[in-house]
């Protein structure tokens, strides 16, 4: 029992198991699929901002392309340029050559006061090596000057941020001819409308896709998923812009319908399938243990039966041998030899009915069991059953009390009648000696109803349908009343076959067998 | 000599008892396991025979129960369960024999004499000293008679009893009823012609011509005497 269930669990446990890993093995590869199309998203956003901005650096690389030095040139140069709020100029040693304090309108004015700082050096410096120590302005303090300086004698042109009050500034310088460097500052709203236009705010199905600053303010969003106001969420995907706005990132933010979508692997229908399965292997398990167990069953009963049998045939047929054996010795004895006799009689008798048992059920296991036609008068064959079996009876202090009630009706199956009459008085003989039986017949609606009742513990309640099926018995230990088990099985076949039935009737104490057949309509 | 049988089927039941006070032993038969136990607890016996299926206590169980107390008695498995395993069991339990049915008397009684011989010095009722009674030499411990002319004829012990008190009383004539207590003893008495029928056996075993005796004479009306 333990191995049958242990063949069971055990591919259950490995299959759950299986299951399990398969499922999270699914779940994280889901989950780097959906990272790789939001980043894949992310970065097709990323890149027409890119494009844009390449674009831009383009123009201002061409419009920077002559470097002028003239103050006149330079601000005439300021005015053509889209996006240029300013234009400046450094010279080869890296100082400022315009726009100078000196001559400076209110706008150049205010771009000095911006750039005050990365010229004095407190700017965050993109990219390139450490600056060098100016050379002129403060004193002893580091300036973009020289690091542009330097970056021009690498890149033909670049890009330049720092921060200053309301947020990123962004220069664009060129190296010029002479050595030194021209750039604008660009108008940094323009542009930030270049790169949202750039942006592809169509085509979002579900979810939002924001840009934000390096203060991780939201500059622009798209997509149909409204933000919960107050509410701080996740996003499921962040990507960094690319230079100059290499500070500021895309963020994507899934709905909870794409992400249920998106995530929902076969982990639950997976599970699902294994529960199927793994009731279907339980369903099958009990079915083939209940089979097993009843071919088991069967098998033992068989073996009890066959055991049973030979003990049943065995012990008459010592008991004639024995007693057969002394009246050769004692031959000289009348009385004794007479009784001797009689002892032999009996027993063959008794062997003559269990080998009509056997043969009878060895008969209905090849449904060859019929009722021969012969009738008999019910009282009349009811009687003489059971006086066959007087001797028996009387040995274990057994009353017969009759109550034949039958007037004169007939029934098919002489033999058949005897021997089913024979079985029960054999069962009351066998489970309840020292007691009354009474044995009485009765016509009711076209059959008669032959009754057995005797006084013994009767038959307890789980008992009795089994009692009727071949091989059952109460028990099977060696200590249970001496019978094959086929007895009532038989006795039930052939009321059967003769168009009636045998049934265990209710009764108040003991145990009550009614054996009903029909009237037989015409005398054979 | 005190035999116990247990056997339910009541017909072999009275068979073995008078087979086996015939020949000489004291029987005292139960129907099933429990009765045979209380017999045993109550009064031991000389050796044991036992039926397995029986009601109440299988012949397993006595056999088993009777060994905790006695391992020397001699217990003997009377059985229709004839697969190897069920002698194997009932041996491994302690029984010196398995005897399966059907058997026939003669079988059952030589099995019993056998057994009786290795218990002999149990039994208090026959001397275990050989004598001799005309001309023939009878050893008691192995219930065996040497005659005459060297032929050995095996004995009952109800035959030996007979011959010892014989010997022990020659030329005297031993009338029914003291044969009955000396040999049978406890108070039995079988009818007359058990007795006779016991005299005719041995003659036929002992005598050259049993229809002309020499060693046991009968005396009309009273008994027999040996010469």
């Amino acid at each position: 029992m333990r191995a049958f269930w242990l063949l069971v669990f055990v591919p259950l446990a490995i299959a759950g198991y299986l299951a399990v890993r398969v499922s999270a093995d699914g779940a994280e590869l889901r989950r780097h699929q959906l990272q790789g199309l939001l980043d894949g998203r992310l970065d097709d956003v990323r890149s027409r901002a890119s494009q844009s901005i390449a674009k831009l650096e383009r123009q201002l690389a061409d419009e920077l392309a002559n470097a002028p030095t003239a103050p006149e040139d330079l601000r005439a140069l300021e005015r053509k340029i889209p996006l240029a709020r300013q234009v400046f100029r450094l010279d080869r040693d890296g100082g400022l050559a315009f726009p100078t304090p000196r001559d400076a309108s209110s706008e150049e004015l205010g771009f000095l006061e911006r750039t005050a700082s990365i010229w004095a050096g407190r700017a965050i410096l993109s990219g390139g090596r450490p600056p060098d120590a100016r050379k002129g302005g403060v004193k002893g303090a580091p300036g973009i000057g020289d690091s542009l300086i330097d970056l021009a004698g690498i890149a033909e042109h670049g890009w330049q941020t720092w921060y200053w009050a309301e947020g990123l500034h962004l220069l664009f310088w060129r190296r010029a001819p002479d050595g030194g460097v021209i750039g604008v500052e660009v108008e940094r709203i323009g542009l930030l409308a270049r790169v949202v236009g750039a942006l592809p705010t169509t085509g979002l199905e579900d979810g939002r896709i924001e840009l934000a600053d390096s203060r991780g303010d939201t500059v622009t969003q798209w997509g149909p998923m409204l933000p919960v106001d107050g509410a701080t969420a996740t996003p499921d995907s962040t990507l960094a812009m690319e230079p100059p706005l290499d500070s500021w990132q895309l963020r994507y933010f899934m709905s909870p319908a794409q992400r249920d979508a998106l995530t929902a692997g076969p982990g639950l229908a997976l599970f699902l399938g294994l529960g199927g399965i793994a009731l279907g292997m339980l369903v099958l398990a009990v079915y083939v243990y209940r089979e097993y167990t009843r071919r088991l069953r069967d098998a033992a009963r068989r073996v009890g039966f066959v055991t049973r049998v030979s003990h049943e045939l065995r012990t008459p047929l010592t008991n004639i041998r024995m007693y057969a054996e002394l009246l050769e010795e004692h031959g000289d004895d009348d009385e004794d030899q007479a009784r001797r006799a009689r002892v032999i009689v009996s027993e063959s008798e008794r062997l003559g009915r269990l080998i009509d048992n056997v043969l009878d059920f060895a008969r209905h296991q090849r449904g060859k069991l019929a009722a021969r036609p012969d009738h008999v008068e019910i009282d009349e064959a009811v009687r003489e059953a059971v006086k066959k079996l007087e001797p028996v009876l009387a040995a274990r202090s057994i009353d017969v009390r009759f109550e034949l009630a039958g007037e004169g009706r007939r029934v098919a199956g002489g033999d058949a009648l005897d021997q089913i009459v024979t079985n029960l008085m054999s069962n009351v003989e066998k489970y309840a000696p020292g007691g009354e039986v009474t044995v009485s017949t009765h016509a009711v609606n076209g059959h008669v109803v032959v009754a057995v009742s005797d006084r013994g513990p009767g038959v307890p309640a789980g008992e009795r349908i089994a009692i009727f099926e071949p091989f059952h018995r109460a028990g099977d230990s060696l200590t249970e009343a001496s019978g094959t088990g086929i007895g009532l099985a038989i006795a039930r076949e052939l009321a059967r076959a003769a168009g009636g039935d045998l049934a265990l009737a209710d009764s108040a104490s003991g145990a009550r067998f009614e054996l009903t057949l029909p009237v037989a309509k015409d005398p054979p | 000599m005190r035999v116990l049988i247990a056997e339910d089927d009541a017909t072999m039941r009275n068979g073995l008892t008078e087979i086996l006070e015939g020949e000489g032993y004291d029987v005292s038969a139960a129907p099933d396991g429990a009765v045979a136990l209380d017999r045993w607890t109550a009064d031991k016996a000389d050796f044991v025979l036992l039926d397995i299926m029986m009601p109440q206590r299988s012949g397993y169980d006595v056999c088993r129960e009777i060994r905790r107390s006695d391992r020397e008695v001699p217990i003997v498995f009377l059985s229709a369960k004839n697969e190897e395993i069920d002698k194997v069991v009932g041996l491994e339990l302690g029984a010196d024999d398995f005897i399966t049915k059907p058997f026939g008397m003669r079988e059952l009684v030589a099995r019993v004499r056998a057994i009786s011989r290795r218990c002999y010095q149990r039994a208090t009722a026959v001397p275990a000293a050989s004598f001799t009674i005309g001309g023939i030499a009878v050893s008691p411990g192995e219930l065996r008679a040497t005659l005459a002319d060297g032929s050995v004829v095996e004995l009952s012990l109800r035959e030996v009893k007979l011959l010892s008190t014989f010997a022990a009383n020659p030329g005297v004539v031993l009338d029914r009823d003291m044969l009955f207590r000396t040999c049978w003893g406890g108070g039995k008495y079988p009818n007359s012609r058990t007795l006779d029928m016991h005299i005719a056996k041995l003659r036929k075993k002992i005598e050259l011509d049993r229809n002309t005796p020499a060693i046991i004479r009968t005396v009309r009306g009273v008994g027999y005497r040996y010469e």
